[in-house]
């Protein structure tokens, strides 16, 4: 007799992480994953495995619920605004408070801790102060745990720098940068923690977290098994994707770049989300405008923002001993490996 | 004095495909007003559609013909154009067909058997046939000036952004993926430019249980040269195509309509321009091609692309699908392991 598998139902599954939880429940065959699904355009790559998609909207609690319904378990990895990450985990959690799901693992972040350096462990205070992101993370988090109850635990993680096949902000971004031949090492200033966790371990955690009959109501950071500088990453990455070794670039220059870029950005933000139509005019008006807006666009990528050098050297680390013991989460993707399965990834799809 | 027309045009299919491409076209031709009628699953979307166009709702394609129809735009999922198709026609509806214009190959050499049985003019939406750089590009080809093809290769690729209504190219085992969407293009065109005998040399794709991303199709020219495209709904690929002749080569940007690049044996590449339509938006290609068939239904114009003029693309992505296997994508591996 067959024993029928968990239905879990995903939210953010047209995300980085979502998506991946949902890939690795249908292809492992452990649960049955139900994705929910905000705009048919995002689906394209879960689509791809059949698995079943339901059209939601975490703000819209009627269309919530009827996907929900005959869920077993949620793992909710969707994020947003301030009102879908905050009110959208209200949303999540109290209704399946109401339908009777038996367990919720909530994706939260290393955010949660600020941006100050040292090492945090699970009990370290929460900064508000850090960045809008883990401002509302933290909220978000607060809510989901506190709806854990022993009929409907509740367990939040937090991952730390997640790699990995289709992620945009530490996989394609990075080797975009490597392959324009401007990025390199950056003496002091990128010797802080990198924190690298595989897409895989993350899937590998949330799994524990809905098997584990301890830590609820808890939170648990996510780390990887490497320790490495954010310098070394992108040696490792560089050498996997077959180039020359990296050269050490100025950081001074790199820092200044990036203090330089940043009202362009803020700029570009302002003009994509009040005027695209307008933008998108004067483009295909001009190949000249276009071929500025491409070279601009390139330049933007390869140049990390403030924020993003800033944690290049900052030494924080997030151990991930109390995930060990409690809810048996231990990763098994060490560094190189992640990297030799997200180079073969991106070679597969042309992204380099 | 020329007759005017005053058949009635049937609009089957009320989703993205009729709101971006062909509502602008009807609602910009004050010829039609009052003679378009609009037929959908939903009643209601027919309904809002007919309201904002100014025109009525059909429930069938009889119905359509006894409310004065002569024409159609069949502007639903692929799986259904065939079964569409010989039912409008059997009504007495001329025909302009959305890409691809079947699922099989059989399928449309069924529509254009009926479509000359029964004189009935039926095209179909290639619209990059079009494309003034094509056109010119197809011409060089067949002049001979560059000799045989050695070899090509065509990237066509962009995260999926069109606004399906239904969900269908995602929820649908009959959407099969990104070949049979952009491919039904690009396909087409090769065998426009290379002729219809181009074989299968090997097909890969990334769906597993629902409709493919990413797809790799290489194709053999009857001489042996290699044809190698890649066709993807998840990256934005270059969008580029690069033919290599013995006498020369032929590069250009997919959706670059106006000009292309040309070289001869060793010397260096030259860019060509080329007169003709060169609307700042794809979407006019559609609306053209709109616009020729009514002419050729409501005027006697002339008519392009049939569906025999794409069967052979049809054909080979027919059996692309067929043949193809699952990429290797090591990436999963682990969690297939565990099944």
């Amino acid at each position: 007799m067959s024993i029928p598998q968990k239905k879990v139902f995903v939210t953010g599954a047209t995300g980085f992480i979502g998506g991946w939880v949902v890939e690795a429940m249908h292809l492992s065959g452990l649960y049955t994953p139900i994705a929910a699904v905000r705009r048919w355009q995002k689906a394209v790559r879960i689509a791809r495995f059949g698995v079943e998609m339901r059209m939601c909207d975490l703000m819209d609690r009627a269309s919530l619920e009827a996907a929900m319904e005959g869920c077993d378990a949620v793992v909710h990895a969707a994020v947003g605004d301030d009102d879908v990450t905050i009110e959208g985990t209200r949303n999540v959690v109290e209704i399946a408070r109401k339908l009777g799901i038996k367990r919720v693992v909530h994706l939260s972040t290393i955010s949660v801790y600020g941006t100050n350096e040292g090492t945090f462990r699970e009990d370290a205070p929460l900064d508000m102060s850090g960045t809008d992101y883990g401002a509302r993370k933290i909220k978000a988090e607060q809510i989901a745990l506190a709806a854990s109850s022993d009929t409907m635990p509740v367990i939040a993680l937090r991952p730390t720098i997640v790699y990995g096949p289709f992620g945009t902000q530490w996989t394609i971004n990075f080797a975009h940068r490597i392959v324009s031949g401007t990025w390199g090492t950056f003496g002091d200033k990128a010797e802080g923690t990198c924190n690298l966790v595989y897409v895989g371990d993350v899937v590998r955690a949330i799994m524990c977290a809905l098997e584990t009959d301890k830590g609820f109501g808890q939170a648990f950071n996510v780390n990887g098994p490497d320790d490495l500088t954010w310098n070394e990453y992108f040696v490792r990455f560089a050498r996997e994707l077959g180039l020359p070794p990296l050269g050490e670039v100025s950081a001074g220059k790199t820092e200044l770049k990036a203090k330089l870029f940043s009202p362009i950005r803020s700029f570009g933000k302002y003009v994509l989300t009040n005027h695209r139509d307008l933008l998108v005019a004067i483009l295909k008006s001009s190949s000249l405008a276009e071929k500025a807006m491409r070279n601009l666009e390139d330049n933007l990528k390869r140049t990390p923002t403030s924020d993003q050098f800033a944690l290049y050297g900052r030494k924080a680390f997030f151990p991930n001993n109390l995930a060990t013991e409690v809810i048996g989460y231990a990763p098994k993707t060490s560094a190189d490996e992640g990297l030799s399965l997200s180079v073969r990834w991106l070679k597969h799809h042309s992204v380099v | 004095m020329d007759a005017v027309a005053t058949g009635k045009l049937v609009v089957v299919g009320c989703g993205a495909a009729t709101e971006q491409f062909y509502l602008p076209c009807l609602a910009a031709r004050t010829d039609l007003a009052g003679r378009l009628l609009f037929m959908d699953l939903s009643v209601e979307r027919a309904q809002k559609l007919a309201d904002e166009a100014g025109g009525g709702v059909a429930t069938s394609f009889d119905d359509a013909a006894q409310q004065g129809a002569t024409a159609a735009i069949l502007a639903t999922p692929h799986h259904v154009h065939c079964t569409q198709a010989l039912e409008a026609m059997d009504a007495g509806l001329d025909l302009l067909i959305e890409k691809p214009v079947t699922i099989y190959a059989s399928e449309a050499r069924e529509i254009s058997k009926k479509s000359k049985e029964l004189g009935r003019i039926v095209m179909v939406n290639n619209t990059r046939r079009l494309f003034p750089a094509y056109q010119a590009i197809r011409t060089l080809i067949h002049s001979g000036e560059l000799g045989a093809l050695r070899s090509a290769e065509i990237y066509d690729g962009s995260s999926f952004e069109w606004p399906t209504v239904s969900g269908f190219y995602l929820t649908s085992r009959d959407a099969k993926g990104v070949l049979l969407d952009r491919g039904a293009h690009t396909i087409d065109i090769l065998t426009w430019w290379f002729g219809d005998d181009l074989s299968i040399a090997s097909a890969a794709h990334d769906g597993f249980d629902g409709p493919d991303a990413t797809f790799h199709l290489t194709l053999k020219t009857p001489n042996g040269a290699s044809i190698s495209t890649k066709f993807s709904r998840l990256e934005k690929l270059s969008n580029t195509f690069e033919l290599t002749f013995e006498h020369g080569a032929i590069k250009g940007r997919l959706f670059t309509w106006h000009k292309f690049e040309k070289k001869k044996a060793n010397g260096p590449w030259k860019t060509i321009s080329v007169d003709g339509f060169n609307p700042k938006n794809y979407n006019d290609f559609a609306i053209k091609m709109t616009n020729i068939f009514l002419d050729a239904t409501f005027n006697g114009g002339e008519s392009l692309v049939s569906p025999e003029d794409v069967v052979s693309s049809i054909q080979i992505m027919e059996e692309a699908y067929n043949s193809a296997h699952l990429f290797e994508l090591p990436w999963y591996a682990e969690w297939e392991a565990m099944k």
